[in-house]
């Protein structure tokens, strides 16, 4: 999984940083958006990460937005998506949406490395195709 | 309102908390890892830091409004220069103007002496300004000091969103702002408290706006705070 690329979709600017830099401390490749639609039009434009990792509340209609747009096209629906989120009710058990899979905020590091690796090696997400 | 609030409070508190908690993860994986270079220490340590100035605002907007909600808000004026303080919080804000891409003009004419709390006043001055490059869309900003007879104002321009009439109202109130804190992130408590400010100075702060082209706000101040 080295070198795999990661589009991180978060809009505050310290966490995105901070997630480039873990991603890259465990050798993977991070790429930015700073929200949903700069993150689709990345998509649009022929980017092909193995993993997404996704805020849930982000201006421009936050990571439902995304979803959305993600699954409307048949390229971008099975990329595996790591939704981050504060809200301490929303988890991978009980999901808004199940298929993705869901990191509480604040992100741990050792987590977020270990659920990325998780979500490589399913290749897809839980429930799609 | 309040449970609302509390969430957001929580959701804005977490966010530099994120940030601030991986960056020394990943600075105790380096001291328990020799091998690993230490080029990045002084970002890392940099970006920890700059996570920790926004805790600490939070935390002091909030111990704030609790202060002034059981009226234990005291001044400590002191005779200082309205024009020094406003250019002392311009300095402050230099990188922030060129980040956001805002052209700054000042000016200040003669000397605005007058009686207040000087870290008071910084502080209300901070959040105009600071208001101004947020919602300023990247555009100018003027900022002008005045003096007439025994009062004295600043007067902060920006060229951004503007705020409708219909919210005008309700931007000084507790918990509020005229746009999604989705979109903007905040408390919402910034010009409460700095309202509050002014007020316990006898002064009143004014708001001139029209929805996308931009916002003046005047803070006006006598020269001698009660």
């Amino acid at each position: 999984v080295k070198g795999a690329v990661i589009l991180v979709v978060e809009d505050d600017p310290h966490v995105r940083a901070a997630l480039v830099d873990v991603l890259r401390f465990a050798e993977f490749e991070p790429v930015e958006a700073v929200d949903p639609v700069d993150a689709l039009e990345q998509l649009a434009s022929g980017l092909e990460p193995r993993v997404i990792l996704l805020d849930y509340m982000m201006p421009r209609g936050g990571g439902t937005a995304f979803r959305k747009g993600q699954l409307a096209d048949p390229r971008w629906a099975e990329i595996p998506v790591l939704m981050m989120t504060a809200d301490r009710r929303i988890t991978s058990e009980a999901a808004p949406d199940p298929g993705v899979a869901y990191l509480p905020k604040p992100v741990d590091m050792n987590r977020l490395i270990a659920a990325v690796e998780a979500r490589l090696r399913e290749g897809s997400p839980p429930g799609a195709g | 309102v309040r449970d609302e609030f509390l969430s957001i409070a929580g959701h804005e508190l977490r966010t530099p908390l994120t940030a601030l908690k991986m960056q020394l993860q990943l600075l105790e994986r380096m001291l328990h890892n020799p091998q690993l270079s230490t080029a990045q220490l002084p970002e890392r340590v940099g970006r920890a830091l700059s996570a920790t100035a926004r805790l600490e605002r939070l935390v002091t907007d909030l111990l704030d409004v609790a202060r002034i909600a059981s009226g234990r808000l005291a001044l400590e004026p002191e005779a200082c220069d309205l024009g020094d303080v406003v250019r002392e919080v311009l300095d402050r804000f230099s990188e922030a103007l060129g980040v956001a891409g805002c052209t700054l003009s000042f000016s200040a004419g003669s000397a605005s002496v007058g009686r207040w709390d000087r870290a008071r006043l910084d502080q209300v001055i901070s959040n105009i300004v600071a208001n101004a490059i947020k919602y300023g869309a990247g555009r100018p900003i003027d900022v002008v000091v005045g003096v007439a007879g025994e009062r004295a104002s600043v007067s902060v321009r920006d060229r951004g969103i503007g705020i409708a009439e219909a919210d005008r109202w309700r931007i000084f109130e507790r918990f509020e702002r005229a746009v999604s804190e989705r979109h903007y992130g905040g408390l919402g408590l910034g010009l409460w408290i700095a309202n509050q400010i002014v007020l316990a100075h006898d002064g009143c702060i004014r708001v001139d706006s029209q929805l996308g082209q931009g916002a003046t706000f005047v803070i006006d101040l006598p020269r001698s705070a009660s």
